[in-house]
């Protein structure tokens, strides 16, 4: 290879990545536009009650059944790998604390927002990408609407606050198919079930749980805002853009949970 | 081509040398347009040729890369954000596929502009909102959802939600596209009758339908390849022997314009 063609090789690398670079810092700085935005609008005028009610029924009521489901089954699956890891030293009394403290703290947060992710996160990129590709958010912008103040900040707090609730009732119901499947199935004994769950068990698990599923559900409704904003041409886009939607909150989310458990754990919040 | 006999210092919306590109693709390249006030004025031109960038353009919906925006005496480049809201609420626009919202009624999506700007009585939004359906036709359809609704009724109800908080500006995006004769006459009509109603309101239609543009203009101007190619009255579009305008208006495959 001779210097040239090597220089130029060398040059277009550099270009390449360059542009990769630029590209990411491009639509992270998108996203942390329309995300803050979003988020701050919600505490300057003019508020709407009625958008933030259908979103909070959206998000929240229209997610419950998958949530309880996917919730009980998540509860008894994990229970039956438990219970048989404890019985090989006699142990599965332990089944009981082991899913309420998983499912407490990480599990629940994390399985919630990403059922959730699945259901309404991919929903509000589709409906968002539908008007961004009919002109609605043009007609939006036209009638001095600001799209951003009018579609994401009801549905970024639909996500921060609903999110919670169904993640403290996934972790709810996941205790109950845990209980289901260990004692009537199992012939576990109830009582040392629940009394180990009370021993090990802290309120302070549920209450650290409940604010990472906040911050899932705010990060999956702004992904999903942003996406859906950030669709061009015509179905092909809404489909790419539902799909990136789903994607990219799901590893965000799991990303997330990592640092933040650990994060928790150093400053002693979580032990 | 002559020049435009509108002062841009009194006009609705002025365009001075605004060129605008999606990457490869230059769109505007050197638009002057002056749009008087309280005329109708329509632009003309072939699919491509920038007509509707032009009309996001003048709501601040697209940025230039070059040149002047102005509006009813501001320029959109210098306003901020919340500048630029306050101005569009003079403005009105019909999309070229109305744009109403899907999970809204027709009442719903006439009274968007109101519940979002105007703090009315639920009584005085059900007036406005019958007197404008009523002007355009569809009173009976006050109740249905978007997807019930016809091509033309949806740009009717387009219409009216555009004009029920009395904008300014008019912008309509090709109005007629997609319909039968008799629809687009009677879209062509009903743009007459909202000029002749709202005789201060200034409007830009921008349009390919020759006919609908004779009946409706006060003053026409003709786009190609991202400029103004040709202007004037519609009489003067009519008698013309500019080879362009006469290709165009004729909808001949021969001539300067050429065909893909």
């Amino acid at each position: 290879m001779s210097a040239g063609s090597l220089t130029g090789f060398f040059t277009g690398l550099v270009e390449g990545v360059g542009a990769a670079v630029i590209r990411v810092v491009e639509r992270f700085g998108a996203f942390a536009e329309i995300a803050g935005r979003g988020t701050w609008s919600l505490f300057t005028p003019p508020y709407r009650p009625r958008l933030i009610l259908q979103q909070l029924e959206f998000v929240g009521v229209q997610s419950l059944s998958i949530v309880l489901i996917s919730g009980f089954f998540t509860g008894g699956v994990f229970a039956l790998q438990a219970a048989y890891g404890f019985g090989l030293f006699g142990a599965e009394t332990l089944t009981g604390s082991t899913v309420t403290l998983s499912l407490s703290r990480s599990l629940g947060p994390v399985f919630c927002s990403l059922m959730v992710t699945g259901r309404a996160g991919s929903a509000m990129a589709a409906e968002i990408g539908t008007m961004k590709v009919t002109e609605q958010i043009d007609a939006l912008e036209a009638m001095a609407v600001d799209p951003v103040e009018y579609l994401v900040s009801p549905r970024v707090l639909a996500g921060a606050l609903m999110v919670p609730v169904l993640s403290a009732m996934y972790t709810g119901i996941g205790m109950l198919g845990a209980y289901m499947v260990s004692v009537p199935y199992m012939g576990i004994d109830g009582g040392a079930f629940m009394d180990r769950i009370a021993w090990y068990a802290d309120p302070e698990d549920l209450h650290w749980g409940l604010v990472k599923a906040s911050v899932y559900g705010w990060v999956l409704a702004a992904v999903g805002c942003w996406k859906g904003l950030s669709v061009r041409g015509g179905a092909q886009g809404v489909g790419q853009a539902t799909t990136q939607a789903v994607v990219v909150s799901s590893v965000a989310i799991l990303v997330l949970d990592y640092f933040f458990t650990d994060l928790l754990m150093k400053l002693g919040l979580l032990t | 081509m002559s020049e435009s006999p509108f002062d841009p210092q009194d006009a609705a919306v002025v365009f001075e040398g605004v060129y605008k590109a999606f990457g490869a693709h230059k769109v505007l390249q050197g638009l002057d347009l002056v749009v008087p006030k309280g005329k109708c004025t329509v632009i003309i031109g072939r699919s491509g040729t920038g007509k509707s960038v032009t009309l996001k353009h003048a709501m601040g919906l697209i940025k230039p890369d070059a040149g002047r925006v102005v509006v009813l005496g501001k320029e959109l480049g210098k306003l901020k954000r919340d500048e630029l809201q306050r101005l569009r609420l003079r403005f009105g626009m019909v999309f070229q596929n109305a744009a109403l919202f899907d999970s809204l009624s027709v009442y719903e999506n006439v009274a968007f502009p109101l519940r979002e700007h105007e703090k009315l009585s639920e009584a005085e939004t059900l007036s406005r909102v019958e007197a404008v359906l009523a002007q355009v036709g569809l009173s009976f359809a006050i109740q249905k959802m978007p997807s019930e609704l016809s091509g033309g009724m949806r740009k009717r109800v387009g219409l009216a939600r555009a004009i029920i908080h009395t904008p300014d500006i008019l912008l309509y995006d090709e109005p007629t596209t997609g319909l039968d004769p008799i629809l687009t006459a009677q879209i062509d009509q009903l743009i007459a009758e909202t000029q002749q109603n709202h005789p201060g309101m200034s409007s830009v239609v921008v349009s390919h339908d020759m006919k609908g543009a004779f009946l409706v203009a006060d003053y026409i101007y003709m786009l190609h390849q991202g400029k103004v190619v040709a202007q004037g009255e519609p009489e003067h579009f009519k008698t013309t022997d500019d080879p362009l305008v006469r290709q165009f208006v004729e909808g001949r495959l021969d001539g300067p314009i050429g065909v893909e």
